[in-house]
């Protein structure tokens, strides 16, 4: 009896990875589906007219950002479902050159915010920047989040939706560094 | 000896089980391979799935029979036609998709058919020195853990492909909040 329900079991599990395959391909579909209309990872850009070419600091953001020769500002809010999945993807430390934005609702839901996702530590080294009363934003002239600007020379060049974390990763700046001579 | 035998008989088992459960889900991959080789587009479509069903005969048999002269000699057999459709893709001057784990894997025939031939051969040598003879009791609950490995070996990809899914769909609802803004 224990013999045959061993063969059962093995011939249901191969049964199994036989659907587990299908399943892939199924989601295989569907992301060639989205791919062609044109809802996959598509970045929006952002017309930022007369805050390109300023200071970082003019508008709220840290002074480090005004010296730095490249780096990627990013806005998130508390209320969207994108920026929590971004925060959610975020390494820890974050990575060189990003700098975070979070719009909240209140300090208790910017708190709440930070604990879910681990970003206290950023908060105290000052790598975010917490925008309550959305003053940042208002000031950029910012309503839609996530949003990242890029920073280059200290300048506030260009700005960008960000619809996903695998976008993020791909935009962050990476510093090329020479070789070392001799 | 009995229990590297046993080892590599299962190994073996494993491999077939994968590669046949991956063509069965999607055996069009096959075809075109099959086509590239030089095979009519009416005989493709009749050995394409003639394919796994003896990939995973042969690796029912080397579970419970890998005493068996017979099942030995179809491992040979099997591993010998991969060879040989290496060998043809290898005189062909475009490459020519493996299809040997369905859509999955992106290898292309060639070399590796040929290389892998001599490795059936050395474990089919190894079974055959081991004098391994499972008992059906024995036998079936190998088959049913090779089974459940080669299931949740197959698992990976479906997860992988709906976390990728669903990162993609949270992306489009944020922009279809955005769209009619613009």
């Amino acid at each position: 009896m224990a013999t045959i329900a061993l063969i059962v079991a093995g011939v249901l599990a191969l049964l199994v990875a036989v659907l587990f395959g299908a399943l892939a391909e199924m989601y295989r579909d569907i992301r060639q589906m989205r791919d062609a209309i044109g809802i996959l990872d598509r970045p929006l850009p952002i017309d930022i007219g007369n805050v390109a070419h300023t200071s970082p600091r003019a508008h709220g953001l840290p002074r480090a950002l005004d010296s730095a020769a490249s780096a990627l500002v990013l806005f998130l809010s508390d209320r969207c479902g994108t920026c929590r999945q971004l925060a959610a993807g975020l390494s820890r430390p974050l990575p060189d050159g990003l700098w975070l934005v979070l719009e909240a609702r209140s300090e208790g839901s910017a708190a709440s915010f930070l604990d879910r996702y681990g970003l206290s530590d950023e908060a105290r080294n000052g790598r975010l920047v917490l925008d309550v009363a959305g003053d940042i934003a208002t000031r950029i002239g910012l309503q839609t989040t996530p949003v990242a600007f890029r920073v280059e020379n200290g300048l506030l060049i260009q700005a960008t939706t960000v619809p996903s974390s695998r976008y993020l990763v791909s935009i962050l700046p990476e510093p090329i560094r020479l070789r070392e001579a001799g | 000896m009995a229990l590297l035998g046993t080892a590599v008989a299962l190994v073996m088992a494993a491999v077939l089980f994968f590669a046949a459960v991956a063509k069965v889900a999607s055996s069009a991959p096959l075809v075109d391979t099959l086509e590239r080789l030089g095979l009519t587009p009416f005989l493709a479509r009749a050995a394409a799935p003639l394919v796994p069903w003896a990939e995973l005969t042969v690796g029912v048999a080397v579970v419970f029979r890998p005493d068996s002269v017979a099942v030995q000699m179809g491992v040979v057999i099997l591993a010998g036609c991969f060879a040989i459709a290496g060998l043809l893709a290898f005189r062909l001057k475009e490459p020519v998709p493996c299809s040997c784990f369905g859509t999955g894997g992106g290898g292309k025939l060639g070399s590796r058919q040929t290389i892998a031939f001599f490795l059936w051969a050395a474990g089919v040598v190894v079974v055959r020195r081991a004098h391994i003879a499972p008992a059906l009791d024995v036998g079936a609950a190998q088959f049913a853990a090779v089974a459940l490995s080669i299931a949740a070996a197959r698992a990976v990809a479906p997860v992988r492909l709906w976390i990728e899914g669903r990162g993609d769909r949270l992306s489009a609802r944020e922009m279809y909040a955005w769209l009619p803004s613009r």
